[in-house]
């Protein structure tokens, strides 16, 4: 068997750049039904495991969808708010937990979420330097934002601007880092979290005051997520950044209960009571939306599933195309070696090894292209299905 | 020994047509085939090496009767006892000129590749002058190193005959004298039967047995 194999391999070096196109074109074949099956396998897995561990989602009436991704992966920040009285409502219920979310601003491009310090556990994730979201002001973020930004507690992150030409716009606020979260292989990698009250200030809902540190009235900004106080003052002077000197001089306007959020998740104590709690939401007369991200999931991977298909469809088109041309160089290449091959016939060589060398270069190209192609789905397994949440969802 | 009998060979496409009624070479000596262009020196070679089979007649070579012999048992021979000299050369482009010297080995099982044949071939190359080129690709090589490569590789085998097709055609005289020189040390050292088709008659009087085909080919019907 070393005698084709060898004489194979070194037509094949010989002939490099046809051999190497053959190769490409061949790994290519392989590799595009391979990638597209592994991508939507990984991709539904991803959607799937992150819409599992998150029951119920409580939010503006409107696209399903558009809520659903909004909570599971903080896309469509211009979603309909919900007043944050819902939230109130639900998390008074003996039903479950209830966790909320505003998720209306960004800091440098990445999804600013308001939530509750109960998040973490509900979401697994784990504080891996310094401390949670409990003061006002502080952020804990992601363990990929903090990767890219080179962040630790201490640090300092100012929360985008919503309205740069304004001259009556809101300041952008300056967050501490509290907190950096161990990487969880999701979403909230790639998010930067507050407390709700913090991003209300962020959007100018709360504010400070210059020469008004009465901090009786301010205990709001102590403990924002208890208090529904609100103060009125005059002197108005806004603040970009909140600070031990003035934190007490922080607080908002108006019924905290009015206060937007943009959707509350809702983990229940079990079928009964997401049953219950649906059972709310089922008249065309309720003014939120329950959806079951789940099921959502399962909607958008039958169009994922029918794209599936338009891929696998031009695989087959382009395996075919790919063979006939395999084919014709095939073709071509034994007319070119014509005088090679009857050379090699008239010095004693049989019709067979002839054969086997021609099928020793297939068998040589075909292992390239599968080395080829498995280099592509590595990389893919890697990196693929992460690329194709964030460019797809 | 080389005992040819009534042979009988025609091209069916051209008319072309070969008659050999008898003719003997004997073991260990040197025998021209002598014609002008398409007399079918090139033909009775190849009917010789068992390329061909000849539609009547016998040819016994080396003892064994090549017009019984299957197609299988021909090419064993051919590529065990027959060292072949092509007019063209016909060397491997993707092999070097090392790798294109044991080319047979690589191409029957019949020929077991051992330690001496590598030996061999480096020998052979420098007494043909290409030791200096044995990683060279062919395509490198000069007509006359090239006309010394497929020298050496129909020598590679240690073959009993050779058969040689105007090697020396394209070859200006110091290199054919050179061929020539090889190819009658060879055959006189190693007692090989050496069969060469040439239409130089400057060639004619070195060979001791010569077959001049003005005097068997018929015309194209």
């Amino acid at each position: 068997m070393w005698r084709p194999l060898f004489l194979a391999w070194n037509a094949l070096k010989y002939y490099r750049t046809r051999s190497l196109l053959l190769m490409f074109c061949l790994a290519i074949t392989f590799s595009l039904p391979l990638v597209s099956r592994m991508l939507i396998v990984d991709f539904e897995s991803q959607l799937r495991s992150r819409a599992d561990a998150t029951p119920l989602v409580v939010g503006a009436r409107g696209s399903r969808f558009d809520l659903a991704l909004h909570v599971l992966y903080f896309k469509e920040p211009a979603l309909p708010t919900i007043p944050y009285r819902e939230y109130d409502r639900l998390s008074r219920t003996d039903l479950g937990t209830a966790f909320p979310l505003h998720r209306q601003l960004t800091v440098q491009g990445t999804p600013l979420v308001g939530t509750t310090s109960g998040y973490f556990p509900f979401r697994d994730l784990l504080i891996a330097e310094g401390r949670s979201i409990g003061r006002l002001g502080d952020c804990v973020v992601g363990a990929q934002v903090a990767k890219d930004w080179d962040v630790h507690p201490g640090d300092h992150l100012t929360v985008d601007a919503t309205n740069v030409f304004s001259i009556a716009g809101i300041p952008p606020l300056r967050l501490n880092v509290s907190g950096v979260l161990k990487e969880n292989q999701s979403a909230d990698d790639d998010a930067v979290f507050v407390t709700v009250q913090t991003a209300w200030v962020a959007t100018g809902i709360g504010h400070g005051h210059s020469g008004s540190p009465d901090t009786d009235h301010n205990v709001q900004g102590k403990n924002p997520e208890e208090t529904q106080k609100t103060l009125g003052a005059a002197a108005l002077l806004p603040y970009t950044e909140i600070t031990d000197e003035n934190i007490g001089q922080f607080h908002f306007h108006g019924e905290q209960l009015d206060f937007p959020i943009t959707a509350v998740i809702f983990d229940p104590l079990g079928d009964r009571e997401s049953t219950l709690l649906r059972g709310q939401y089922v008249s065309d007369e309720a003014e939120y939306q329950i959806v079951s991200p789940s099921q959502v999931v399962d909607e958008l991977m039958e169009v994922v599933f029918q794209f599936r298909f338009f891929l696998d469809l031009a695989a087959v088109l382009m395996g075919i195309t790919t063979g006939c041309l395999l084919l014709l160089i095939g073709w071509l290449t034994l007319q070119i070696r014509q005088a090679e091959i009857k050379t090699m016939v008239r010095i004693g060589s049989s019709r067979s090894m002839v054969f086997q060398l021609h099928a020793a270069e297939l068998g040589l190209l075909l292992i390239g292209a599968g080395v080829v192609t498995g280099i592509v789905l590595l990389v893919i397994k890697f990196v693929g299905a992460s690329l194709l949440v964030q460019f797809l969802v | 020994m080389l005992q040819v009998t009534n042979l009988q060979f025609h091209y069916p496409e051209s008319g072309f047509q070969l008659s050999l009624p008898s003719w003997m070479v004997p073991e260990g000596e040197q025998a021209a085939l002598i014609g002008p262009s398409g007399s079918g020196k090139t033909t009775l070679l190849s009917l010789l090496a068992g390329i061909l089979q000849p539609e009547a007649g016998e040819i016994e070579l080396l003892g064994k009767p090549l017009h019984q012999m299957s197609e299988t048992e021909r090419r064993n021979l051919r590529i065990s006892q027959c060292g072949l000299i092509f007019q063209s050369f016909e060397l491997i482009p993707y092999l070097n000129v090392v790798q294109n010297i044991q080319l047979p080995y690589y191409l029957n099982p019949v020929l077991e590749r051992s330690s001496d044949v590598e030996f061999r071939a480096y020998q052979l190359a420098e007494q043909l002058g290409l030791s200096s080129y044995l990683q060279n690709r062919v395509t490198s090589l000069s007509v006359g190193e090239q006309q010394r490569l497929a020298i050496c590789r129909a020598l590679i085998t240690q073959p009993q005959v050779i058969l040689a097709d105007e090697p020396t055609a394209s070859l200006d005289q110091t290199n054919a004298e050179r061929v020539m020189d090889v190819l009658f040390e060879y055959s006189r050292e190693q007692k090989a039967m050496l069969i060469m088709s040439t239409h130089d008659p400057a060639l004619f009087t070195l060979f001791e047995h010569r077959l001049d085909f003005a005097s068997l080919v018929s015309s194209p019907v």
